[in-house]
């Protein structure tokens, strides 16, 4: 009788464990389930995401669509104790690599057995001119959750941000819920119609990855290498401010005058930087020798559209992720600074 | 034999279904039996009060005779349709497709209507030292926007390097850190 009633307590213990696993499962799930409901706001996270796409070690393929045409790209991304390597690699075409060690990029192009060394400045304009980017952003775009969908399995809230002129581009995002990374990432003009589309299809969240992978997979040793970083030098001090525009969009602000080299020209050229926050428009003015040829008009390359305009012996040139109106616009605007 | 087509025949006439085909078939062809068919009719309206004033029992003589009169119709020959849906499906795609190809460009070339007073000109005089290099006011005024260029190699390779430059500048790594590089990668060499 006494085995009878331990196993009958035995039994009602099991019965009872069971009962509060099942009513622990469901209530996690349904915390889960609501929590995934509630819409967060848009600019946390692109926050959260900015923090994700620097912090996380990543291995994915991404497709890039512009024009009609559309390429396939492998980027692996690490940070290792606060060190950024990354590594974009072309998939089809031209086999290109661009390797980044931090602010030290390589682009590789095999096709020309050509290296470019370049310091990236990424990051390091906006804190300085900009004290609250998110209001001013908040002035020129409109941030929306539009819901939600799924992209490369994974997951993820859409963020529209949508310009209120014609004068720049919208964004709709893609954020995976889980790991904040970017999943995809459309380029919109004005009328919402797409111009530039980028869509994981593989991505690989990781604890660590090798650092066997961010070296480029190809002998560079009879490459000619161009580095920009000696000849930058010179361009990160402070020049004196020679050009300006007269006009440009409202809310965008120059955030940096500097004179760079270019392999093209003899002397470094005149370069200054207008942000808004979200778009960047970059005015180069370049003095032409009388044996170079004179082009203007326009050009894009994906979302970035360029205008140039060649006159009295200088050619100025517009390059930024805004529509072709604006780049004209500024750069018939350009003029000496009195 | 005769006395099921007939039990049959009957059954027809009442209206109630009929199992046997070849009843049909002898029906058109057995004049015996249209004849039958034509007195079980007489019987069933007589019975029910359905008579005419007028009985006329050539009437199926007559319909005959009206129908070889009426005028021939010639209608086009219809053909299975299922096999024509995936062709539809794939036209009604190409279309698609082909309307937002035609749509990026319409669009991208749409001027806005660009509000001057939102464009602020600076109308001071440039220093003497620098009149070298001066714009004519009417360089100012937005101009319609055409179509991309088509540049030389010396200044594609000029456009080039400054989009590489730009790309080091471009600051909204919140935004995405990919995207300047892919562009990178997909430029077009010069050689």
């Amino acid at each position: 009788m006494p085995e009878l009633s331990q196993l009958s307590h035995r039994s009602n213990f099991l019965k009872f464990s069971y009962l509060f696993a099942l009513i622990s499962y469901l209530f996690f799930n349904a915390i889960t389930t609501y929590a995934d409901s509630i819409l967060p706001d848009p600019k946390n996270l692109i926050a959260e995401m900015s923090i994700a796409t620097s912090q996380l070690n990543y291995d994915g393929i991404f497709t890039y669509r512009y024009d009609k045409k559309i390429d396939t790209m492998r980027i692996i991304h690490k940070n290792k104790e606060g060190d950024i390597f990354e590594r974009l690699i072309s998939l089809n075409g031209n086999r290109r690599e661009i390797v980044r060690e931090n602010d030290k990029v390589k682009y590789f192009f095999p096709e020309n057995k050509i290296a470019i060394i370049e310091r990236s400045k990424l990051g390091q304009l906006l804190s300085s001119y900009i004290p609250d980017t998110n209001q001013s952003i908040s002035k020129f775009y409109v941030f929306d959750i539009l819901g939600d969908g799924r992209i490369a399995g994974r997951n993820a809230w859409i963020v529209n941000i949508k310009p209120i002129d014609r004068f720049r581009y919208g964004y709709q995002l893609w954020i995976d819920k889980k790991s904040k990374l970017l999943l995809r990432s459309r380029l919109k003009n004005y009328q919402g119609v797409n111009l530039e589309d980028v869509m994981f299809v593989k991505l690989d969240v990781l604890e660590d990855i090798s650092d066997s992978l961010f070296k480029p997979s190809f002998s560079s040793n009879n490459f000619t290498w161009i580095n920009n970083i000696k000849s930058n030098i010179n361009s990160d001090r402070a020049v004196q401010t020679k050009w300006k525009a007269s006009w440009i969009p409202k809310g965008f602000l120059m955030t940096g005058y500097t004179k760079d080299p270019m392999p093209t020209s003899k002397i470094p050229v005149d370069h200054f930087i207008y942000t808004d926050g979200l778009a960047t428009i970059s005015v180069y003015v370049e003095k032409l020798n009388h044996q170079q040829s004179i082009n203007s008009g326009t050009t894009n390359f994906g979302g970035v559209n360029t205008y140039s305009l060649s006159t009295n012996g200088y050619q100025i040139t517009a390059v930024g992720e805004v529509p072709k109106t604006t780049v004209e616009l500024i750069v018939n605007s350009v003029k000496l600074s009195p | 034999m005769k006395k099921n087509s007939n039990e049959n025949l009957s059954a027809l006439v009442d209206g109630e279904h009929c199992s046997d085909k070849s009843l049909l078939k002898d029906l058109i062809k057995n004049e015996n039996m249209k004849s039958t068919w034509r007195r079980y009719h007489l019987i069933r309206d007589c019975l029910r009060g359905n008579l005419t004033d007028n009985v006329n029992n050539d009437f199926t003589e007559n319909l005959k005779h009206e129908l070889q009169n009426e005028p021939i119709i010639y209608t086009p020959k219809i053909t299975k349709q299922f096999k024509r849906e995936p062709i539809i499906g794939f036209a009604i795609a190409a279309s698609v497709a082909a309307i937002a190809i035609l749509g990026i460009q319409n669009k991208n070339n749409i001027v806005p209507n660009i509000e001057t007073n939102t464009v602020a000109m600076d109308e001071k005089i440039i220093d003497s030292q620098y009149e070298t290099f001066s714009f004519p006011e009417t360089q100012i005024t937005p101009v319609a926007i055409e179509a991309s260029t088509k540049f030389n190699s010396f200044t594609q390779q000029r456009l080039n390097n400054y989009l590489i430059n730009h790309s080091k500048y471009k600051h909204n790594i919140n935004m995405n850190s990919v995207l300047p590089y892919a562009r990178i990668v997909t430029i077009e060499s010069s050689e």
